[in-house]
């Protein structure tokens, strides 16, 4: 196997046993599993309540939905709402020390003595942290699919899986990553933390709010990444089946926050690069 | 081979670790002391492409330190085991040692299971080799880093106070270990314990304010200081002289000091075979004296 | 100094020259634990009735949390006020404040005064002014109050260990200095907003922020101890702010709510931190705010028991683990 490759698999394998071994990860995916189950015996209980039925046919009259149609709505939007804000506003902080920990923990001495690119070192934490992320929303996701399943009765599956693989996907991989990449420079995770704290509280509120106006371009700056978070909340998504995931604002969202963490990720290749070179 | 010529390392902040040092290493055990502040350590991250000289050249084994490719070429030929070593605490030695191999570059998950037995039997860690790095003692926290600056059979192998923290037999162990390793490799030990050195290294510098002091054999270190150590018993009272005492020792009806210099009479004074300890410390006193 | 260091024992030195002291303690405890399993069977007989409780169920409930809070929560601190006082030379106040967070200290200024700017609420429909202390300056007291003091973050933690000086003491003069700092910027702002509008109640408009800030302080410094994670502390401080102040209003008894979560909105509001003055009575509010500010306290106090296991401090196994050898 070639030595680069080699390399990065070596730190996606360890990074994620070491997330895992950590603990956060393992409470963030058990509270976002069993909230959702929790919401799944709370809609079983109220299915057989008149506002439940009054909400199905009101959506039956005005927008010419199916039951199913109407079930799948409840239950991605009751899923989505509370794993969406889980991924976007508290993963980031938890992964956020993924780097600053080897700078914490005194082993950036010995990796540096290491035959190893840092391009190969920020790729393979970057995506370590997103494996070990996702292979928590695999579990959570079969976890909940099933107990919706039975507690509530058949839906969209398909549109359910799609929305836990692609939207939190999605979520992991544009601010996980952004998270890890800016708080590379820290040198403790506390100082990690923080900064995250402080990045995602300016960037939600002012570029998310008071500086966005009319501007999609702004708001989709913001780590609130507004159209893939309120992606599963609208019902005219579920005009078809499977409700797909890419829509035009999401891809417009998705492209941003790419090209976000793209130049992050460059920021912080040469800042490195610069810092190698200079010490 | 590493040839060393007028490095020089200025911190930010104005301090100057080394001084236009120049050196040649050969192949074999080469042992570097000095005091604290000499400027070893920056030396050694320099050879391991950790930091970057401010002036002067290094070269190891033909790559030049200067470039990115020579730094790499040269990282991939070095064990490195750094003075403060961190580890990973939730990985269990086993997996510390596959994860410091893989990133060492050895991609055959045979090849890397093979070494990572051998060196935990030679480090005597295979009974706990499964235990999470947050639970090893110092001793085994600094055996499994003498084993993963071993992986890959290094041809250069630079180790920072490696028997710190090990009791009397594993420094034995280690040092027998590094001495079988310099038939094919070149070491180099830098240690405040000069024992070490004068068990393993037929080779070594002494380096003194970012400046080699001595260059030559542990023997030619040791004539220095010949004719000028002494064994003195008086009643309690430091002998009188010249002197620097090295040691003391209480014994029943007096005190014995071993000392080098001159003592203001050689009655009672009993002349000693020195030791590599006592070269180092004469040398660091003719230095300062000349300062 | 022998003097001072015969005073660390602290409260149980306090105890052994005054047992009776213990004993209205243990009695505090006791009687918080009543009132908790008091209010478990309340709970699970209105779930079997399927009636949620009553306003004046919970009142009484909260009441008696309160009184049974008030001594087993209050006394102590107070207690620890003064201890902490007298002995007040063995603080070490400058190497606390190297703990001090400023980018979250001047972010949490910033916040607080662009939202105090007359105009506020026109650019931000959704923002009451009222509000502008309230919103912001707990969240950052809380959050910094979980990044305090970490365990696995403390690079002097096994020297510190071994000084004579409880653990305790290090967290509880950090977050005495958070609070200080943020105490003042809480105050700055309540005069700010006062000034900017008059009709307010001096009392009331502390009484809306100072409530939460305890309660995150409490929760913040407790999760960071229990997980000995300082950002999964601030997680789950920056989540229940988010949860209270976003369903504020819906986190209310009388708010229709679908099953189950309408047999628990109404037990929520005694320790609802965003409780607003209009929402419930003005006595309830009280209630809430007594209710909110002992439950941070109290949660304070259990951070800093945390530290008392010098050995689970050190090594993060837990009792069984180390017993086992683990």
């Amino acid at each position: 196997m070639h030595v680069t490759i080699s390399q990065l698999s070596g730190i996606v394998a360890y990074e994620f046993r070491m997330h895992w071994r950590r603990r956060s990860l393992l409470v963030v995916t058990l509270a976002m599993t069993l909230i959702t189950v929790v919401l799944a015996v709370v809609t079983a209980g109220e299915m057989g309540q008149d506002s439940m039925r009054q909400l199905v046919s009101q959506l039956d009259q005005e927008q010419g939905a199916h039951g199913i149609d109407v079930l799948t709505f409840t239950i991605l939007f009751a899923t989505w709402a509370p794993v969406g804000g889980a991924l976007a506003f508290v993963l980031p902080v938890l992964v956020a020390d993924t780097i600053p920990l080897d700078e914490q923990l005194r082993t950036r001495e010995l990796l540096d003595s290491l035959p190893l690119a840092i391009g190969v070192y920020l790729a393979g934490k970057v995506a370590g942290v997103f494996m070990a992320a996702m292979t928590g929303i695999v579990f959570a996701a079969g976890a909940t699919a099933i107990s919706w399943w039975v507690f509530v009765g058949p839906y969209d599956l398909v549109s359910y899986l799609q929305m836990w693989l692609l939207g939190s996907g999605a979520l992991i991989a544009l601010n996980g990553s952004l998270a890890v990449l800016l708080a590379a420079g820290q040198p403790t995770r506390r100082r990690a933390a923080l900064l995250i704290i402080m990045i995602w509280g300016v960037g939600v509120v002012a570029l998310g709010s008071v500086l966005a106006g009319d501007s999609n371009l702004v708001a989709y700056l913001s780590p609130m990444r507004a159209p893939i978070i309120m992606r599963y909340t609208r019902f005219d998504a579920y005009s078809s089946t499977p409700v797909p995931f890419l829509s035009a604002d999401t891809a417009q969202a998705l492209a941003i926050g790419l090209i976000e963490v793209i130049i992050a990720a460059l920021v912080v290749w040469s800042w490195m690069r610069r810092r190698a070179q200079r010490a | 081979m590493i040839e060393i010529h007028d490095l020089t390392k200025t911190y930010v902040g104005g301090v100057r670790a080394l001084d236009g040092l120049d050196l040649e290493v050969g192949s074999g055990m080469f042992g570097l002391v000095g005091p604290n502040g000499a400027g070893k350590t920056t030396l050694m991250r320099i050879l391991a492409g950790i930091i970057q000289p401010t002036s002067g050249t290094v070269r190891v084994f033909g790559h030049d330190l200067h470039t990115v490719a020579g730094r790499m070429a040269a990282k991939a030929l070095l064990g490195y085991l750094p003075q403060d070593l961190g580890l990973y605490p939730n990985l269990t030695g086993r997996e510390f040692l596959d994860y410091i191999a893989i990133l060492k570059g050895i991609t055959e998950a045979g090849e890397r299971r093979r070494q990572i037995e051998r060196l935990l039997e030679e480090v005597r860690l295979v009974d706990v080799a499964d235990r999470k790095l947050k639970t090893y003692s110092g001793g085994m926290r600094r055996r499994i880093g003498v084993a993963q600056a071993l992986l890959g059979d290094p041809k250069l192998l630079i180790v920072d106070e490696p028997t710190v923290g090990l009791d009397p037999e594993e420094r034995v162990r280690f040092r027998n270990l590094l001495s079988e390793m310099a038939a094919r490799c070149t070491i180099i030990l830098s240690t405040h314990i000069v024992e070490d050195i004068s068990h393993s290294c037929n080779d070594l510098a002494v380096i003194s304010q970012g400046r080699a002091l001595f260059r030559g054999a542990p023997a030619d270190l040791i004539e220095q200081v010949r004719g000028h150590v002494w064994a003195i018993t008086t009643a309690g009272e430091r002998p009188a002289g010249d002197l620097m005492v090295v040691s003391t020792l209480q014994l029943q009806h007096g005190v014995q000091y071993r000392v080098l210099g001159a003592p203001a009479s050689t009655d009672g004074a009993l002349a000693l075979e020195p030791s590599l300890e006592d070269g180092y410390i004469w040398l660091m006193r003719q230095r300062r004296g000349a300062a | 100094m022998s003097r001072h260091l015969s005073r660390f024992a602290g409260t149980q030195n306090l105890y052994s020259q005054r047992p009776r002291l213990a004993y209205v303690a243990q009695a505090a405890r006791l009687s918080l634990g009543l009132v908790g399993a008091a209010g478990i069977v309340f709970l699970a007989a209105s779930l079997a009735r399927g009636v949620p409780l009553s306003l004046a169920e919970v009142r009484s409930l909260a009441q008696a949390s309160a009184l049974a809070l008030v001594v087993s929560v209050g006394w102590p601190a107070a207690t620890a006020v003064i201890l902490g006082w007298q002995q007040r030379g063995l603080f070490a106040w400058r190497v606390s404040r190297g703990a001090l967070a400023w980018p979250l200290i001047v972010g949490a200024i910033l916040g607080m005064g662009v939202f105090l700017l007359p105009g506020a609420d026109s650019v931000m429909p959704w923002f009451d002014r009222q509000r502008a202390v309230e919103l912001g300056l707990p969240l950052a007291i809380g959050i910094h109050c979980a990044l305090a003091f970490a365990p696995d973050d403390e690079p002097g933690l096994e020297v510190m260990l071994a000084c004579p000086r409880p653990l305790a003491w290090a967290l509880l003069e950090r977050l005495a200095m958070i609070w200080a700092v943020f105490g003042v910027i809480g105050l700055a702002g309540t005069l700010a907003g006062m000034s900017a509008m008059p009709g307010q109640a001096g009392e009331t408009a502390l009484l809306r922020w100072i409530p939460p800030a305890a309660l995150l302080s409490g929760i913040g410094a407790y999760t960071t101890l229990r997980t000995r994670v300082a950002a999964f502390g601030a997680a789950i401080t920056a989540i229940i702010w988010f949860v209270f102040v976003f369903f504020s209003s819906v986190l209310l008894p009388n708010v229709p709510m679908i099953v189950p979560l309408n047999y628990l909105t109404p037990v929520i509001w005694p320790v609802h931190p965003y409780l607003q003055p209009d929402h419930l009575s003005g006595g309830d509010y009280g209630l809430n705010r007594l209710c909110v500010l002992l439950v941070g306290i109290g949660l304070v106090r259990l951070a800093a028991r945390e530290l008392r296991d010098s050995e689970r401090v050190l090594l993060g196994a837990s009792r069984r683990g180390r017993q086992a050898g683990g």
